[in-house]
């Protein structure tokens, strides 16, 4: 039989038989059950060895444990040990089986602990309630809540019902199957059909549908989905109008600009005389929304030019378009010296304030 | 003998003419390369231009307007002095900036 006696005041074993041996306990390797630092799916510990006892060399034991699904690994290092946390959920899968869509859990179990394979889930989307789940290659109707391939139809039957009767992904009103239309007339204040005005549904500032109205004034927007909007009808001769109208799904909207509702001429001018929808100064814009203009002689002038051009009011006076008052020209005739000798011109044609000019660089040396 | 020596004279006030005129010729021509550099500057998409697509930017031109004349000349690496001026078709001077040594009956190049 192998015994041992401890050797005093140190960590040493030696054995008691007839060719006994020493061993240094303190430097004796650590040993681990399951043989890694890495056999998560195995249950294991660590002897770290330290001390000395008449069995032999004894020491501290380190068991995988769990918590919750986190294994603390342990494995051994030398004459020491290592600690590691390591996430059962890491060897959890997704799969189809049978149609349905499962996870294959894994969980942290036992003690000594290691990572073990659960009871799996079964995690697919099956809206439909036909035993196939949308991620195992179902795509009909798994996307509409309480809507069946037994209920599916073909278009958006009811656009109120908050459910995607067609299984399209498009659920009442966003489904085009219930869009409807507006249609009308645009008229001026003297009722006289207004040619080329533009009629927009708009939703706060954003231009839903566009249609522009016939040589008879009409207008039509075929396809706009069931909501509240604002028509807006405009023309750059007219001041916009706009009427707020909500569209039911399905309903054939007739909405007319006239009477009341109808274009009024003139007010589309801004203040510095353009139109709304250029940045060309018109005479017809004089008297309207701020616009005014020096006198007719200014008026005539600055028709048709932009806004901060010069034009010629007179053969001694010019004017600031649109609203500026007669400025005298000043008659400077270009003169250069050069005094330490040459003199060099080089001369482009460009445009300023609507008019060509003459751009001059002279140089002296 | 005498001959000769208006000859010779002759000679030598024609090759200083000849000289001149090239001399002449030589920074005329260098001071039009210089001028040609500027309004190519001036007129190309480039940091200090005021002219887009041959139509002055009313905005641009005020900055050079403002900007210190030996600042600007830094900009367009010149070395002689300059002055750019705006002409209508009357002939009136709408604006010049440049060096006030070339300006002269009214016209002033603003630095």
């Amino acid at each position: 039989m192998k015994d041992y006696y401890v050797v005093s005041n140190s960590n040493s074993c030696t054995s008691t038989t007839d060719t006994p041996s020493t061993e240094n306990c303190a430097t004796k390797a650590s040993t681990d059950s399951d043989n890694s630092p890495v056999a998560y799916t195995v249950p294991g510990s660590v002897t770290d060895y330290s001390a000395c006892t008449l069995g032999g060399c004894t020491g501290t034991a380190y068991s995988d444990s769990c918590s919750g699904t986190i294994l603390t690994e342990y494995g051994a290092s030398g004459s020491s040990f290592t600690s590691s946390a390591y996430e059962c959920q890491n060897f959890e899968s997704n799969y189809c089986s049978g149609d349905r869509y499962y996870r294959n859990e894994w969980a942290c179990t036992s003690s000594p602990g290691a990572c073990t394979d659960a009871a799996d889930t079964q995690i697919g989307t099956n809206a439909d309630g036909d035993l196939k789940d949308k991620e195992c290659g179902d795509s009909l109707c798994d996307n509409a809540p309480n809507v069946y391939d037994s209920t599916k139809t073909a278009t958006e039957t009811s656009c109120a019902d908050g459910l995607d009767n067609d299984c399209d992904g498009q659920v009442d009103c966003n489904d085009p199957d219930c869009n409807g239309s507006v249609a009308g007339t645009v008229k001026n204040a003297d009722n006289q059909s207004v040619s080329s005005a533009s009629v927009s549904a708009k939703k706060g500032f954003t231009t839903v549908a566009t249609s522009t109205t016939s040589q008879q004034g009409s207008y039509s927007i075929a396809s706009l989905s069931c909501d509240s909007y604002d028509l807006v009808a405009s023309h750059q001769d007219y001041a916009p109008r706009t009427q707020a109208f909500s569209l039911a799904p399905n309903q054939q909207l007739t909405i007319n600009f006239d009477g009341g509702n109808a274009l009024v001429f003139g007010t589309s001018c801004e203040q510095d005389c353009t139109f709304a929808a250029d940045n060309i100064i018109h005479a017809s814009c004089d008297g309207k929304n701020g616009c005014a203009f020096y006198d007719s002689i200014a008026k005539a002038a600055c028709d048709n030019s932009q806004p901060g051009w010069f034009r010629d009011y007179n053969e001694t006076h010019y004017v600031a378009c649109a609203s500026g008052a007669p400025q005298p020209k000043v008659e400077i005739e270009a003169s250069l010296s050069c005094e330490s000798g040459t003199l060099v011109k080089v001369t482009r044609i460009v445009i300023y304030n609507g008019e060509p000019v003459k751009l001059v660089v002279a140089a002296c040396g | 003998m005498p001959k000769f020596k208006i000859d010779e004279i002759t000679l030598v006030l024609i090759v200083a003419l000849i000289a001149m005129v090239v001399g002449v010729y030589n920074k005329t021509a260098k001071l039009e390369m210089e001028a040609g550099k500027i309004a190519e500057v001036i007129l190309d998409d480039h940091a200090i231009s005021f002219v887009n697509n041959g139509v002055i930017d009313g905005d641009k031109l005020s900055q050079i307007q403002n900007m210190d004349y030996n600042q600007f000349k830094d900009y367009l690496k010149v070395k002689n002095d300059f002055c750019i001026y705006i002409e209508d078709g009357n002939g009136n001077i709408l604006l010049a900036k440049g060096s006030s040594k070339l300006g002269r009956d009214g016209l002033y190049c603003r630095e």
